[in-house]
């Protein structure tokens, strides 16, 4: 770890007053309870949400929220290296769609995901001017592998691969290198989950144990990469790696994958979250900031949910069994 | 070199300098935390400045602790230590007396800032109950004061002792 853990004061301080105004369950009750998607906005502002010029572009309202407290851990922390952790798969997912959009003449804009480390104006004009060389490493290698491979077979499924699997083992290295436990423990179930996902996609679409080779990362502790690669080889796949499974740390959450992947994907978010609660009542260490922006994420979701329902006239009682749990 | 004087003398600074160390290091971090407390709320300066203050007070311990040394070793009063053996046990007995408010001073004052680093937050959230933050960082007092009578007793001591 990098900065001691007493020259945080200010930083968490910051934090835990910020987390005041955090969203709690009755909250969400009344978000829901709002009779349209202009009233759920017009209760985001009154909590202090900065409104961008087009409240109907519901992405932009919640990038900007989520900016603001990224910025909080990035001035306020001692050592904001170590938390980029945190944001990391949004960089790789802005290179993914620049070059994506570069090549289909999307407007490439509305895409990015922020907040990221790099700039996704430097991002764009980097695509653009097929100047990778000029992102930090390790996008400037992935990048031009990527997109020569676009270019060359314009196989987009293996562009995924490529640039989730190097994603999720950079998260892998760069949580390890924080020393932080907190960030180690929730990166790890982070892409030991994708790693599940993406075999029983894998095995659900037919892929072999090839594909399966080049599209988990290494470096999990809580699964056996290799297991999961040897589950696509099994006779009865599916079966083995359900099976496989019900034997990690993950098999209660793993029971929904064949029922229903959204309500895994909830259960992942509620794991990740229920580790961080010890955090709230922390007064020192990067922990809190952790919880706190990890927090904001959570809640960030859950609206992201209510106002897509709001906007599609969704029933109620199926958004609220979609809503995760909040940092509270 | 009067090895005697020295000792004393090392003992003196010792029990101010850690204990400053201490109190700075632990009023700056409470009142970082306070910071964006008040900056939300002015109203609250008040009941934080109770606990911004609370770890300071061991640097005032030392500092008497200190006083009393010198004013028992010959620098402002009292009669010099010689510069003999039994001046250089003298010494190293001053030496001993203030090491319990400089250690256990550096501790508490740390440790109570720590302790007020969490009342920081309860203010922040339950203003109403400023009193029990207050008072659970003022638990870690007892043990800045116990140092301090400690220091104090054997210093003033040291001198009466028939060698």
């Amino acid at each position: 770890m990098g900065a001691s853990i007493t020259k945080y004061a200010y930083a968490v301080s910051g934090a835990h007053v910020y987390e005041k105004n955090y969203f709690r369950k009755s909250d969400m009750d009344k978000l829901l309870a709002a009779p349209s998607y202009e009233a759920v906005v017009a209760i985001l502002q009154e909590r202090g949400w900065t409104m961008p010029e087009d409240t109907r572009d519901s992405g932009k309202i919640l990038d900007l929220e989520l900016s603001r407290a990224w910025s909080w851990v990035q001035l306020s922390a001692p050592d904001p290296k170590i938390f980029r952790v945190l944001i990391l798969r949004n960089d790789f997912h802005n290179l993914k769609a620049g070059i994506k959009c570069l090549l289909s003449d999307f407007d490439v804009d509305a895409q990015f995901c922020k907040p990221s480390s790099i700039d996704p104006s430097i991002m764009k004009e980097c695509i653009e001017n097929h100047a990778f060389e000029q992102l930090p490493a390790p996008f400037a290698e992935l990048g031009q592998e990527v997109y020569d491979l676009l270019v060359r077979t314009g196989d987009g499924q293996m562009a995924d691969v490529l640039i989730d699997r190097k994603c999720l083992d950079e998260i892998t290295k760069e949580a390890e290198a924080s020393g932080v436990d907190l960030l180690k423990e929730e990166m790890e179930i982070y892409t030991a989950t994708c790693n599940i996902k993406t075999a029983f996609r894998a095995i659900k679409t037919g892929k072999d144990g090839a594909f399966l080779e080049k599209a988990l990362s290494s470096g999990n502790k809580t699964i056996s990469r290799e297991k999961l690669i040897a589950c696509a080889g099994a006779e009865k796949k599916m079966d083995e790696l359900l099976s496989y499974l019900s034997t990690t740390s993950y098999s209660s959450g793993t029971k929904y994958l064949s029922s229903s992947p959204a309500e895994f994907e909830k259960w992942v978010d509620d794991q990740m979250l229920s580790l961080l609660l010890p955090t709230k009542y922390s007064p020192l260490g990067p922990e809190p900031l952790i919880g706190f922006y990890l927090g904001k994420e959570a809640e960030i979701r859950n609206i992201r949910i209510i106002l897509a329902a709001k906007q599609n006239n969704l029933p109620l009682d199926v958004v609220s069994g979609r809503l995760r749990r909040l940092y509270e | 070199m009067n090895w005697g004087m020295l000792l004393a003398l090392f003992g003196a600074g010792l029990a101010v300098t850690t204990n400053c160390f201490g109190s700075s290091k632990g009023v700056g971090m409470v009142a970082e935390a306070a910071s964006p407390v008040i900056t939300e709320d002015s109203s609250k300066f008040g009941k934080l400045l109770v606990l911004m203050l609370l770890p300071g007070s061991q640097g005032l311990y030392g500092l008497v602790i200190t006083i009393l040394s010198l004013t028992q070793i010959g620098v402002l009063g009292g009669e010099v230590i010689p510069n003999t053996a039994a001046g250089v046990a003298r010494g190293g007995l001053f030496l001993v007396a203030c090491l319990p408010m400089a250690l256990g001073g550096l501790a508490s004052a740390l440790l109570q800032a720590r302790v007020a680093l969490t009342g920081v937050q309860l203010i922040s959230k339950r203003p109403q109950d400023s009193g029990k933050a207050v008072t659970s960082a003022s638990l870690v007092e007892l043990y800045a004061l116990l140092s301090f009578v400690s220091s104090l007793l054997m210093v003033m001591s040291i001198n009466g002792i028939k060698w």
